[in-house]
């Protein structure tokens, strides 16, 4: 009896975490739904407006301030890569790269407003932005377009990547493959005032 | 006088049109020329739902037969041969890699269109020629929003292009196939953003 009621739960299991993931998430099972991880900012809401001060619309925006639940056991480091999805590089895929820190340690729940540019003493990496800096680079969409969807995308990892600060974007996402315990956005939108 | 002001003003407009591509618009892109001539880009919107917003239950998964939102688009780059429609969710890395979840992905689109409307049926081919793969479930069509109820909102992103061409591939053709064809024909881009999680 104990043999029976124990398969019928193994498959039940197994069936909910199957459901779950072809709905669309990590594989939490649906009996005990664990929320995914989330990332925030008190700076501006989820699928809203970045205030100025953080965009281009101001000399040296500093980073919004950023927050982070619901970390997956066994997180070694996080990175966050910060991209305007709106631009087709000469006529490519490739859209524009505003920020990417890497081996953001697993124990971190946040970052700071205004991160200093370089790397940090913490051990975090910031590779190489669309301006030529390893730093953040604030949204700079002109007023004339429609607003610019600006991504944050954090990912916890299982290990720290074993890159610097000279790391491409796509080599940071390769490193990143087969590591990816669980993801989090957060979209800011954004044009200039003028 | 006025010589002076307008060497001026042409400067400080050139410098501006600079600045523009250096910062966000990536140099290449068409729509640098579009700006010099003081045009916006190409625009996608819905009145289904509002940019960064919710998407509604009868767009999405919390309803047994959800239907794909009505799209329009304006601002069309010149010489455009056609559009890709692709919708994913970023919040998902599948096999803990950073592939996401491919909800919709439309490909030779008419570049005369100006919008799809609500309740695209879920056929490999249109009578118009548009082509549209397999989404994360299988089924050549459009998958509407499912993240679960637990949260957070996942972040439903529509991705159109301009292209300056069509699109030879199969009906057979992935995400992948669609995305590595369109590099080099891309004259515009545009994005919507839509937020949801299941009601239970």
């Amino acid at each position: 009896m104990r043999t029976i009621l124990t398969t019928v739960l193994a498959f039940t299991l197994a069936a909910g975490v199957a459901f779950t993931q072809d709905k669309g998430k990590g594989g939490a099972p649906k009996a005990a739904p664990v929320p995914g991880m989330a990332l925030t900012s008190p700076d501006f809401q989820d699928g809203g407006i970045i205030p100025d001060k953080f965009t281009q619309a101001v000399q040296n925006a500093p980073s919004p301030k950023l927050e982070w639940t619901q970390v997956p056991a066994g997180t070694q480091a996080f990175t966050i890569l910060l991209h305007d999805p709106e631009p087709s590089i000469n006529k490519t895929t490739e859209d524009v790269t505003h920020w990417l820190i890497f081996n953001i340690p697993g124990t971190a729940r946040e970052l700071a407003g205004g991160v200093a540019a370089g790397n940090l003493p913490d051990g975090s990496v910031q590779a190489k932005n669309r301006g030529n800096a390893n730093a953040y680079m604030g949204p700079g969409n002109p007023a004339i377009n429609p607003y610019h969807h600006y991504t944050f995308e954090m990912f916890a990892l299982d290990a720290k990547l074993p890159l610097d600060e000279n790391a491409t974007r796509a080599q940071v996402m390769e490193a990143m493959n087969g590591h990816i315990l669980g993801k989090a956005v957060l979209v800011g939108r954004f044009k200039r005032p003028q | 006088m006025r010589t002076i002001l307008t060497t001026v003003l042409a400067v400080a407009l050139a410098a501006g049109v600079a600045f523009t591509q250096g910062k966000g618009k990536g140099g290449g892109a068409p729509g640098g020329a579009a700006k010099g001539k003081g045009g916006p880009s190409l625009t996608l919107t819905t009145t289904a739902f509002p940019d960064g917003g919710i998407v509604p239950d009868k767009f999405t998964q919390n309803v047994p037969m959800p239907v794909s939102p009505a799209l329009t688009w304006s601002n069309v780059p010149a010489n455009t041969q056609s559009f890709v429609l692709h919708m994913h969710d970023p919040d998902v890395a599948i096999g803990r890699n950073t592939t996401d979840v491919i909800h919709w992905i439309v490909w030779n689109i008419p570049g005369t269109a100006t919008g799809l409307p609500e309740n695209v049926p879920a056929v490999a081919q249109g009578p118009d020629g548009m082509m549209q793969g397999m989404n994360q479930g299988n089924v050549a069509g459009y998958r509407g929003p499912g993240a679960p109820a637990a949260g957070p909102p996942h972040h439903y992103t529509w991705e159109l292009f301009a292209l300056d061409t069509k699109l030879d591939l199969p009906a057979t053709a992935t995400r992948d196939d669609v995305i590595k064809a369109v590099n080099g024909h891309i004259n515009g881009k545009a994005v919507l953003v839509g937020r949801f999680i299941r009601s239970n």
